[in-house]
């Protein structure tokens, strides 16, 4: 009985989990590039205990037109590369713009690698192809590097739509045709009516919880006077 | 306490920006070159619950491990330097930037940015913006001035009523590495700052720089269609952000429910 007390509680901490996602999610709605995550939680190989985990869905989102020559989307699967104090790091964000020095990098500052390393571009008409390729007036200046991984559960978010990668380096595939689109924005890939269903889902499990361990504290009430210890 | 309740306040209060930037877009539809923003989120930090790799009292090993995400965040409001539509008015001062660049005007002797190119006359001849602000270099019509014609390079010409002309002078453009963190004063007007880089002079017409075009203005770069969309889709996400809170609120709820 007791133990049935616990994978209960077990359980309400999950749906707690599950609604943590949820809102994230909803609140990540309109966040460029941004990757939906679900917290599942699966019966360990021991007795009771309930297994959290979360994943991230990697499922393109949205692309849309915004006619800004700094945007660019991610027609095929793939994270622009990005340098940060910390190393090399990965975001869909591709809402770019420029420094001070004209160097391309994310809204937060964070220089946007190109197969030679970061891109001066700043003072002239900058086009970006098909294939990655990125133009100042016209001159092929660079590429942009494009990756992608083959197995992206690998990828840890770290906030601020930046990923750390934690696999090996043969995980890293190196795109080489990837195909780009300026003046577009991925945006996020959440869908609100899934979060809005799984969100009622989730709080009935959670009541449902409640009613399971108010039971156990009826039964065991009746125990105890039951036995004459009231 | 739960935590996707915090992540909902913050993602109302990220929807709050957005509707006041599509607002100030909306109320300067009208207004001349105005250009507008757009504001962008980012997530924000993770809670590790549990580290992917880590083995579990039962012996197994957690393949992914469980994060959390902690809402939301406004990163910034970005000015966009689309071009504008053209308003032909015929007016001799009115000018157009067709493609990059800024004049440079003088703003209580300070220097200023703006791609307002409905210039006047004030008492003296000298040409101004509708604040008053001299254009850079300051030109001076004489006064028995029956027109004036600017051409695509800038070049400034008055005409007498015998159809002598005078050079007044060469309207001069400015470009910024990165134009985008110029900073908004308001009046029309742009500040360089750390983030937009210093202006770099460039005529008209050279290289990565646009060319004047006289008798238009240009009219803002606003959209709409495009701004009432944002703004449907910002005011729902504002909402389900709130049931998310509610939710979180029903949840509290049955917790404290559970003694009687």
């Amino acid at each position: 009985m007791i133990s049935g007390l616990f994978s209960s509680i077990d359980s309400a901490l999950v749906q707690e989990s599950r609604f943590d996602a949820i809102a994230n999610n909803i609140a990540n709605a309109n966040t460029n590039g941004f990757k939906k995550d679900e917290v599942i939680s699966e019966r360990s190989s021991f007795a009771f205990e309930l297994q959290q985990k979360s994943s991230t869905d990697f499922t393109a989102g949205n692309i849309i037109e915004t006619g800004n020559s700094l945007d660019v989307a991610l027609d095929s699967p793939g994270f622009f590369k990005i340098e940060t104090d910390q190393g090399e790091r990965y975001t869909q964000n591709g809402a770019f713009v420029l420094d001070e020095q004209g160097v391309l990098v994310t809204e937060n500052g964070k220089k946007v690698m190109g197969e030679n390393g970061p891109m001066e571009l700043g003072g002239g008409i900058i086009s970006i192809g098909g294939d990655g390729g990125v133009f100042v007036n016209g001159q092929l200046v660079d590429q942009l590097a494009v990756v992608d991984f083959n197995n992206p559960q690998y990828l840890v978010k770290e906030g601020n739509s930046i990923y750390s990668h934690t696999g090996t380096d043969d995980n890293i595939i190196q795109i080489q045709n990837p195909s780009v689109r300026q003046g577009f924005l991925e945006k996020s890939n959440v869908n609100p009516t899934e979060e809005m269903v799984k969100m009622m889902e989730m709080f009935r499990c959670h009541e449902s919880t409640q009613q399971v361990i108010q039971t156990l504290g009826a039964m065991t009430d009746k125990m105890m006077s039951g036995f004459g210890l009231e | 306490m739960i935590r996707g309740m915090w992540s909902a306040a913050s993602g109302m209060a990220a929807q709050q920006t957005t509707i006041d930037v599509i607002s100030n877009n909306l109320a300067n539809v009208n207004t001349t070159s105005f250009k507008k923003s757009r504001a962008e989120f980012q997530d924000l930090m993770y809670q590790t619950l549990n580290q992917g790799g880590a083995e579990t009292a039962g012996g197994d090993q957690i393949p992914t491990g469980t994060q959390v995400g902690m809402g939301t965040e406004t990163l910034g409001v970005q000015k966009m330097f689309s071009q504008g539509d053209f308003e032909q008015t015929k007016n001799d001062l009115d000018v157009a930037i067709e493609g990059n660049g800024f004049f440079k005007v003088l703003s209580n002797d300070l220097e200023r940015y703006t791609r307002a190119g409905n210039f006047k006359m004030d008492s003296e001849g000298n040409i101004v913006t509708p604040n008053g602000d001299k254009l850079q270099p300051e030109m001076t019509v004489p006064a028995d001035t029956l027109s004036v014609t600017i051409d695509k390079y800038g070049q400034v010409t008055a005409f007498d009523p015998t159809g002598a002309g005078v050079v007044l002078g060469e309207i001069e453009l400015y470009g910024f590495p990165n134009a985008a963190g110029l900073s908004s004063l308001g009046h029309n007007l742009y500040m360089n700052t750390d983030a937009s880089g210093e202006a770099i002079f460039a005529t008209p017409g050279s290289e990565g720089m646009g060319t004047i075009l006289q008798g238009f203005v240009e009219k803002s770069n606003v959209d709409v269609v495009e701004e009432m969309v944002n703004m449907i889709m910002a005011q729902r996400a504002y909402e389900m952000n709130s049931k998310s809170i509610q939710t979180a609120d029903a949840m509290l709820q049955t917790a404290n429910g559970l003694k009687r």
